[in-house]
């Protein structure tokens, strides 16, 4: 049983890091507030899961500018990716492996 | 307790986030009720415009190519607008319902991509009114069929079939034009299956 929580990504421990990973997995390139407004989080605590998502190199950031405001949207990258499959596959192998709750 | 329940709330989640953000799942059931119904209304009219002439759509613009004209123009314009209207004030409601938004990446996503084969459709229909008249009803069917059948990517994916049956009506509605029974694949492709499916999608997604 421990063995197959150890597999889940600590990287993926946070809804917030679970909703972004989600709504990149099907979606090319996303702007900010696209996904603050699918998640319903704030700003900053959106920018920080971000950020620790960009740091393992999850996430590619793109800056622009949409006249002068600055505009910034993000793409999961294939190592993303594929954590993220992985993730998945280990949260289904742990469904699999708990008795159906009656 | 919290270690059971954890996984399979993060998956329902994660297939919600991915369906949501990639998805406008806000098109209301009763919208299509409604445009079906003022499709049927339309056809009625022109039914009755035509009487007389027996379906002879040709006939009838050549007899009196202005009245042709403003007839369709005002039947089916108002067909139209009547139509955007409705289906945006369902829409509209079903999301506040919902509490979504009605204009996001996915609305934009799903318009855009339903405009292209329908600007199209309408630049080509423009075409015919002048040179051959009987076959915009096959026509609109057709590109509507068409851009259904795209936007089912970005929406529920029901609107495929409902794409392709409005194709297979209007190749019908193209192959019958000149006999008469064109408005009736018209009236079945607008009308019955819109209201159809309205019913289909209100029963299974709700109001």
């Amino acid at each position: 049983m421990k063995s197959f929580i150890d597999q889940l990504n600590k990287a993926f421990e946070n809804r917030v890091r679970l909703g972004i990973m989600s709504v990149l997995m099907v979606n090319d390139w996303v702007e900010f507030n696209t996904l603050k407004e699918t998640l319903q989080q704030t700003d900053g605590n959106l920018a920080s899961h971000l950020m620790a998502l960009e740091k393992v190199q999850y996430v590619a950031i793109r800056k622009g500018f949409i006249g002068r405001k600055p505009n910034t949207s993000y793409q999961a990258t294939e190592t993303g990716r594929e954590a993220f499959q992985e993730h998945l596959n280990a949260l289904e192998f742990l469904l699999k492996s708990v008795p159906a709750k009656s | 307790m919290i270690q059971e329940e954890g996984p399979l709330r993060d998956l329902s989640e994660i297939r919600q986030m991915m369906e949501r953000s990639s998805r406008f799942l806000s098109l209301s059931g009763l919208s299509g009720v409604f445009i079906g119904t003022v499709a049927l209304l339309g056809a009625a009219a022109a039914w009755k415009f035509l009487q007389g002439t027996e379906s002879m759509i040709g006939q009838a613009y050549v007899g009196d190519p202005y009245g042709f004209y403003r007839f369709f123009i005002v039947n089916f314009g108002g067909v139209l607008l009547l139509s955007i209207i409705g289906g945006l004030y369902f829409t509209n409601r079903r999301a506040r319902q919902k509490g979504w938004k009605l204009w996001d990446s996915t609305s934009k996503r799903l318009l855009i991509n339903m405009a292209i084969p329908l600007g199209t459709g309408a630049i080509f229909c423009y075409f015919l009114l002048f040179r051959a008249p009987e076959l915009i009803a096959s026509c609109t069917l057709i590109f509507y069929g068409m851009a259904l059948i795209n936007a089912s990517k970005y929406t529920h994916s029901e609107l495929r079939n409902l794409g392709v049956l409005e194709i297979i009506l209007g190749i019908f509605c193209g192959w019958f034009a000149t006999t008469g029974t064109s408005l009736l694949f018209w009236a079945l492709g607008f009308g019955v299956l819109h209201i159809l499916y309205g019913i289909i999608m209100y029963r299974k997604y709700g109001a």
